[in-house]
C-alpha cells in the first residue's frame, strides 16, 4: 500500500458548467441519468453555463445518442472495455479524466449503489468536497456556489452544505427527487470521445457476474409504489396478499425489519434504516408499527397510507391515510376494490 | 490475514437530541453506541480471522469517549485497537478524516483487508470507506452483503445491487465496505467483556502519524461545510378511516383517485 500523493486540485477560477454521470448498467440508461440531466440543466441554466454528462461504458454509442434527447450541451464519452461493467478503480480513474478535462463547477450523480461507490472515490483523487445524500440542490446567487440540502439522522434534521473554495463541488443526489429531463424528440448536444487514462487501463478487480435476484420485481428505490409487510401481517404466507395489493397498485413489496428478520422475506425487501430508503408516490405499510428505524426509510414518500389495529400505532402519526383495522380483512378488500377500478 | 475495521461511535438514534438555539445535534451527554454496520465488520473479520488465522485490530477516529467503541470490539474478540484521538481533528468531514485514517493504517503496518461499515447512521455518507481505499491506492467494493472466499491472494465477495448483486474478485490488500446482510453480529461473551475492560486501546495523537499535513486534517482540511440544520416539514395531519373493510376500500379509493 502505497500513500496517494496530495491532489492536484482544480483552479475555481477555470471551472465553469455542470457534468453529471450519466448512470448505465448492463447496456441502459439508468432512469437516474434522466434524473440527474434534470437536476444538472436547472443548475446549470441557473448559473447560465453548460450541462456535461460523462457516460462511461464499453459499446455505449447507442446510449449517447440516446442522452441527445435529453437537453445536454456536451455527453463526454469513454468507451473501453475495462469499463464493461461497473469496478470502483477504471470508472473513477475514467469520471476523472472527464473531469480534469471538463473543469465542471458542479459534479453530480445519482445516489445509487453505483455512485455512492464512484463519486467519494473521485473526490478524494481530486481533493474535493462531496455531499453525499442530497434532497436539495440550489445556487447560491450572491457566491454562485452549490447549496446542498441533505438529510441527517434519518431525515431527522436537514443540512444545507457549502464546498465554496474546492471544484468541483460534488454531490451525489436522492432518487426520485429530482423531476427527471423530459425526452426531445430532436436531438441536441455534441459527443465528444475521451481515452481512457493508462491508470485505467489495468483494473485490479475483476467483475466475474450479476445475479439479478429482483428478476421481474421492482427496485424499490425506483418504484412509484410500494407495499410492505411487517410482523402484523403474521406469517409469510401472508406476503402473498402483500404481493396481490402491489401488483393491483402496480407497485412493489417492501417489508420492516422485523419480517425479514423473521426469515417471511429476503433482506432486499427491507425498508429503513439499515435497508432501503425509497421515496415512492405510494407508500401502504400494511402490520408495521412504525418504529424511527422504520420511518426513516419511508418518511418522504409522497402519500403514506398505514394499516395497523391499533389505532395508536405510531405509524399513523407519519400517514397520510390511517387505515384502523385488521390487515387481514383490509389488504385484500383493497386489492379487490383497486382492481375493480371505475 | 491482519484485518483492520474501521468503526465509529455514533449517538443512540433512538434518542437524538438538538439543541433548540443552534438546531445542531448535542453529543455531549449523550447516550452512544457503535455504528451498527461498524458492528458487522467487526464480525465479519472475526470470521474470516477464525477461518484464515491472523489479526483483527479496531480502529476508530474520534473524541475520548469513542473508547467505549473499541472495548466494544474488543469484547467481541478483535486482538489490537487503536485510538487516534487529538483537538486536531475537530470538524472533520469525509475527505478529512479518510485522509487521515489512510495514515493511522499505515502505521498499523501490514494489513491484508480493511473492512467498514457501509455507512453511519449520524452522516450516512458512505463515502469515508472509498475514501480511505483511495488514499492507500488499493482496490475498493462497496456495499459487500457476502464474502464467498479468500485464495490466492484474492478475495471474490458479494457486492449488493440495487437489481440483486454483482460478484467481484479483487487481489489483497483491498477494502470493503459491508451491509447488514453479510452476517449477524455475535454477543460479546463474557470473557471477551472481561479482556475488553482490561484492555488498553493504543491511543495515537496526529503526531505519532508518519506524512499528516496540518491543512488536509480536522476542519481545515474538509471541503464541506454546513450553513444551517433546520427541522423538516412536518407532514400535513393525516385522516383516520375506520369501519368495516369494504367500507375502508372505498372510501380510501375514492380518495385517491382525486
Ligand atoms: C440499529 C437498528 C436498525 C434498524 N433498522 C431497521 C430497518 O432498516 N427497517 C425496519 O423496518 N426496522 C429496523 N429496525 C427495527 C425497528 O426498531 C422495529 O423493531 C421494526 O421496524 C418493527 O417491525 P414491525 O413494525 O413490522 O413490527 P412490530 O413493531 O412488532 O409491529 C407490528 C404492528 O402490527 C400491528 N398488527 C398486529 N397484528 C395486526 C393485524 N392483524 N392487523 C393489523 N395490524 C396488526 C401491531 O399493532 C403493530 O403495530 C432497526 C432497529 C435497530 C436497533
Ligand atoms: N471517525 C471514524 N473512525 C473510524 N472509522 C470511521 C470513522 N468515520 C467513518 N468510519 C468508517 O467509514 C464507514 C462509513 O462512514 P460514513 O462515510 O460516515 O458513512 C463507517 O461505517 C466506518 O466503518
Amino acid at each position: 500500500m502505497e500513500l496517494m500523493k496530495d491532489p492536484e486540485v482544480l483552479n475555481p477560477d477555470e471551472c465553469r458548467g455542470v457534468c453529471i454521470f450519466a448512470e448505465q448498467r448492463r447496456g441502459a440508461l439508468s432512469s437516474a441519468a434522466m434524473e440527474m440531466a434534470g437536476a444538472g440543466r436547472r443548475l446549470a441554466d441557473a448559473l447560465g453555463e453548460d450541462l456535461h454528462a460523462a457516460l462511461l461504458g464499453h459499446g455505449v454509442g447507442d446510449l449517447a445518442e440516446e442522452l441527445r434527447h435529453y437537453g445536454i450541451d456536451k455527453i463526454h464519452v469513454v468507451d473501453d472495455p475495462v469499463l464493461a461493467d461497473f469496478l470502483d478503480e477504471p470508472y473513477s480513474a475514467a469520471l476523472c479524466r472527464v473531469v480534469r478535462d471538463v473543469k465542471p463547477s458542479i459534479l453530480l450523480g445519482a445516489a445509487t449503489n453505483i455512485g455512492r461507490s464512484l463519486l467519494p472515490n473521485v473526490a478524494v483523487r481530486l481533493g474535493a468536497g462531496l455531499t453525499a445524500g442530497c434532497t436539495g440542490l440550489a445556487i447560491d446567487d450572491a457566491t454562485r456556489s452549490l447549496v446542498a440540502t441533505r438529510p441527517a439522522f434519518g431525515g431527522t434534521i436537514f443540512a444545507d452544505v457549502v464546498m465554496e473554495n474546492r471544484r468541483p463541488q460534488i454531490a451525489t443526489v436522492r432518487r426520485r427527487v429530482m423531476a427527471p429531463a423530459e425526452r426531445r424528440d430532436a436531438p441536441s448536444g455534441e459527443i465528444v470521445r475521451h481515452d481512457l487514462p493508462p491508470c485505467a487501463a489495468s483494473a485490479r478487480a475483476k467483475f466475474l457476474e450479476s445475479v439479478d435476484e429482483l428478476a421481474g420485481a421492482v427496485d424499490l428505490t425506483a418504484a412509484d409504489v410500494i407495499v410492505s409487510g411487517g410482523r402484523g401481517i403474521g406469517g409469510p404466507e401472508a406476503f402473498e396478499m402483500i404481493r396481490e395489493l402491489a401488483d393491483a397498485l402496480g407497485g412493489g413489496v417492501g417489508a420492516s425489519r422485523a419480517a425479514v428478520d423473521a426469515g417471511w422475506i429476503a433482506y432486499s425487501h427491507q425498508v429503513g434504516q439499515t435497508g432501503k430508503q425509497v421515496r415512492p408516490k405510494v407508500y401502504v405499510a400494511c402490520g408495521i408499527s412504525g418504529a424511527i428505524q422504520h420511518l426513516v426509510g419511508m418518511r418522504a414518500s409522497d402519500t403514506i397510507i398505514a394499516i395497523n389495529r391499533d389505532p395508536e400505532a405510531p405509524i399513523f402519526r407519519v400517514a397520510t391515510y390511517g387505515l384502523v383495522g385488521d390487515v387481514h380483512k383490509i389488504v385484500p378488500a383493497l386489492a379487490k376494490r383497486f382492481r375493480e377500478g371505475g | 490475514m491482519n484485518i483492520v475495521v474501521c468503526i465509529k461511535q455514533i449517538p443512540d438514534t433512538t434518542d437524538v437530541k438538538f439543541d433548540r438555539e443552534t438546531g445542531r445535534l448535542k453529543r455531549e451527554g449523550q447516550p452512544t453506541t457503535i455504528n451498527a454496520l461498524d458492528e458487522h465488520a467487526v464480525e465479519e473479520a472475526l470470521r474470516l480471522k477464525e477461518q484464515h488465522g491472523g489479526a483483527v485490530t479496531a480502529l476508530t477516529m474520534g473524541p475520548e469517549k469513542a473508547v467505549d467503541v473499541l472495548k466494544h470490539a474488543v469484547a467481541m474478540g478483535a486482538d489490537e485497537a487503536v485510538h487516534v484521538c487529538d483537538d486536531a481533528l475537530a470538524g472533520a468531514d469525509t475527505l478529512a478524516t479518510s485522509y487521515l485514517l489512510a495514515r493511522a493504517i499505515g502505521k498499523i503496518g501490514a494489513v491484508d483487508l480493511i473492512l467498514c461499515g457501509g455507512e453511519t447512521i449520524d452522516g450516512a455518507t458512505a463515502c469515508v470507506g472509498p475514501g480511505v481505499a483511495q488514499n492507500l491506492q488499493i482496490p475498493c467494493v462497496c456495499f459487500v452483503q457476502k464474502i464467498e472466499g479468500i485464495a490466492d491472494g484474492k478475495i471474490t465477495v458479494q457486492r449488493m445491487m440495487e437489481e440483486g448483486y454483482d460478484r467481484v474478485e479483487c487481489p489483497l490488500p483491498a477494502l470493503l465496505t459491508v451491509v447488514k446482510g453479510i452476517n449477524v453480529p455475535r454477543i460479546s461473551s463474557l470473557k471477551g467483556k472481561m479482556r475488553a475492560k482490561k484492555h488498553q486501546p493504543k491511543a495515537l495523537t496526529v503526531a505519532d502519524l508518519p506524512e499528516v499535513k496540518p491543512e488536509r486534517i480536522g476542519a481545515a482540511g474538509s471541503a464541506t461545510r454546513v450553513t444551517r440544520t433546520f427541522s423538516p416539514e412536518k407532514r400535513p395531519e393525516g385522516l383516520m378511516l375506520e369501519g368495516e373493510a369494504d367500507e375502508i376500500a372505498e372510501q380510501l379509493y375514492q380518495h385517491l383517485r382525486k
